[in-house]
């Protein structure tokens, strides 16, 4: 049976006068339920670092800005995918032998610069407010050492990264598997592309992720490291192809020179290497040399990026 | 999990911490057990050093310190370790809420029970309305507020608090003394402040550890420290000089301070001295109390030009 209501009940108080809603308060109570330790910090900056870098849960700009620089590469192998797929439609399965798609290596190098200015925006966001609002200190006084925060924020951007990179280059492979007129022959035969896709992909992020920490550990103001970071971007190739120049073609000069360039080092040498293809310097340096080269190098940025956030935990 | 705690939450063993030729910390040995403890001592005395020690931020040159048990190099040690900076420590472009329910994550609550604790701790610290605003849009008070909410969001055993008072008003002061004696005596959380301000000290904390130079200088109850002297204070509404001249018979001395007769080193004898002359002198008694000597004499008994140390 339900309730009666109050006899009164059909009758409103004035405005101002019906009664407010009371909040009772049960007072403090302890916390008794489980406390998962290291893990679940590094999972939680984890999230946060990937939620930050996309503008997940902020104003409109911070939504738009990562997209700025994820769409082109993006759009370019979602262009050649649509082109193909309509357009070989059209042409009754003639179209390979109408146009011919780019490569996977000339698609890299196209989206290398995109995803390096992507880095260089989005990647001081993950860390550069932290050390300027001091919230880094109240990270280290929770149960996490500073491995574990570097570490969640790393690999974090590295497979943001990973994303951006190899979407256009997943977008290209699926064009090519429908323009051709057995896809299954074609998979079959050309599987190697595959995992030479992952492979490039992989050292790509990982060069740029290193990179951009090492840059963002230098200032703690996210603006100045990202005009930074774009000006490597910017100049450093544009020096390196007068030097270039200027040493002239062959020989081990330009081979050097093209491993000094931080971006055409991995989206380019390393990616030209991965698919077997010559690179600059193929004349005079082992394959295995660029590779390494960069494997040295992101590591080296890894480890001066540490070194600068255990002194910051000491001042 | 139940964290049941057997000796002291803090205890620092010939603990030091050098800085190139400066040594902030000179075997410095105390323990801090439960309530609220109250670490003074002017500046460059190692306060700082100390607490950044307990909180693993630092390594101490030499000696052991611990929390709970634990030394400080192991991450668990910081658990059940709440801290309160003295400086700003919050990002701007997110809502007190979501920044809590971050943090209690960080401390390794799962999001589920993160979210609830963030709401609460929000409530108990009187910003349960205002949690879904950015934080850039608070005033001092309520930043201070948040920052208080974040070393509780876990649940800790023992919050540090860095000058938590500092840049309010006296409103804003005396509510946050408020919270602080609540925390301890409701939410059973022990504190340990670090201030210069005295009078906070006194009003809140039941212990102190008066660091000087980086050497333990006190470390007591502050009532054992602020124990009653052996002045007296007499105050008359009428014929003070009478009474003055009746104590000089009877053979006590005494001095004036702000309208009162001090009687210094007042025995019993002495006190039945001062009865019999108010009697004598027909002066009727407005107020008769011991004088108790304070955190400041005691500050300023030990505070003197010290190389400054971080």
């Amino acid at each position: 049976m339900l309730n009666q209501p109050p006899s009164d009940s059909n009758t409103l108080a004035p405005r101002g006068q019906q009664p407010a809603g009371t909040v009772f308060d049960i007072g403090y109570r302890r916390y008794e339920g489980p406390r998962e330790g290291r893990n679940l910090a590094r999972r939680a900056l984890f999230v946060d670092a990937v939620r930050n870098s996309l503008g997940i849960g902020r104003g409109g700009w911070a939504k738009l800005l990562p997209w700025l620089f994820v769409a082109p590469p993006l759009g370019v192998g979602g262009v050649f995918a649509s082109i193909a797929y309509f357009t070989n439609q059209s042409l009754g399965g003639q179209l390979n032998e109408v146009i011919n798609l780019p490569s996977h290596v000339m698609l890299f190098g196209i989206s290398g610069y995109f995803i390096f200015l992507f880095a260089a925006v989005m990647g001081p966001e993950l860390t550069c407010p932290d050390r300027r609002d001091k919230v880094f200190d109240l990270y280290l006084v929770r149960p996490i050492t500073v491995s574990d925060y570097l570490f969640s924020k790393w690999i974090a951007f590295c497979l943001m990264l990973f994303g951006v990179t190899i979407l256009p280059q997943l977008f290209l492979w699926i064009s090519s598997l429908l323009v051709v007129p057995n896809a299954i022959e074609w998979v079959t035969d050309e599987w190697t592309i595959l995992p030479r896709m992952f492979g490039a992909s992989a050292v790509i992020s990982i060069f740029a992720t290193s990179f951009v920490f090492l840059i963002s550990a230098m200032t703690d103001r996210r603006a100045i490291a990202s005009v930074l970071l774009v000006g490597i971007v910017m100049v450093i190739p544009l020096i390196l192809s007068i030097v270039t120049l200027v040493a002239g073609e062959g020989g081990y000069a330009p081979a050097l020179i093209s491993l000094l360039n931080p971006v055409t080092l991995p989206t380019e040498t390393v990616v030209q290497v991965f698919f077997g293809e010559e690179y600059s310097g193929s004349d005079v340096l082992h394959p295995f040399i660029p590779i390494f080269w960069c494997a040295v190098v992101a590591s080296a940025f890894t480890a001066v990026t540490w070194v600068l956030y255990d002194n910051f935990k000491n001042r | 999990m139940k964290f049941e705690i057997e000796g002291p939450l803090l205890t620092a063993d010939k603990l030091s911490k050098s800085y190139g030729s400066v040594r902030a910390l000179n075997e410095a040995s105390f323990t801090i057990g439960t309530g609220i403890t109250g670490l003074l001592g002017p500046n460059g005395s190692g306060k700082s050093t100390s607490i950044r020690i307990f909180l693993g931020l630092l390594k101490p040159t030499d000696g052991s310190a611990s929390v709970m048990g634990m030394d400080v190099s192991d991450p668990g040690a910081r658990t059940r370790l709440g801290y309160m900076p003295e400086h700003d420590c919050l990002p701007n472009n997110v809502t007190a809420s979501e920044f809590l329910t971050h943090i209690a994550q960080v401390s390794g609550i799962p999001i589920t029970r993160a979210r609830g604790l963030a709401a609460d701790t929000l409530r108990h610290v009187g910003l349960f309305e205002e949690r879904y605003r950015p934080i850039s849009t608070y005033s001092t008070g309520m930043k201070q507020r948040v920052k208080l909410a974040q070393a509780l969001v876990h649940d800790p055993l023992l919050v540090f608090m860095d000058e938590p008072t500092a840049g309010l008003d006296p409103i804003g002061r005396v509510e946050m003394l408020k919270l602080i004696q609540k925390i301890n005596s409701e939410f059973d959380i022990s504190l340990v402040l670090s201030t210069h301000l005295m009078q906070d000290v006194e009003r809140s904390c039941q212990n102190i550890v008066l660091l000087d130079g980086g050497r333990v200088v006190h470390a007591e109850s502050v009532q054992s420290l602020t124990e009653q002297s052996q002045t007296v204070y007499v105050e008359v509404t009428s014929n003070r000089d009478e009474f003055v001249k009746a104590l000089t018979e009877r053979g006590i001395s005494s001095t004036e301070d702000d309208g009162a007769v001090v009687v210094e080193d007042a025995g019993a004898g002495e006190l039945d001295a001062v009865r019999d002359a108010l009697v004598a002198a027909n002066a009727p008694l407005r107020r008769l109390a011991p004088s108790r000597r304070t955190l400041l004499d005691i500050f300023r008994a030990n505070a003197g030009g010290r190389p400054s140390a971080t």
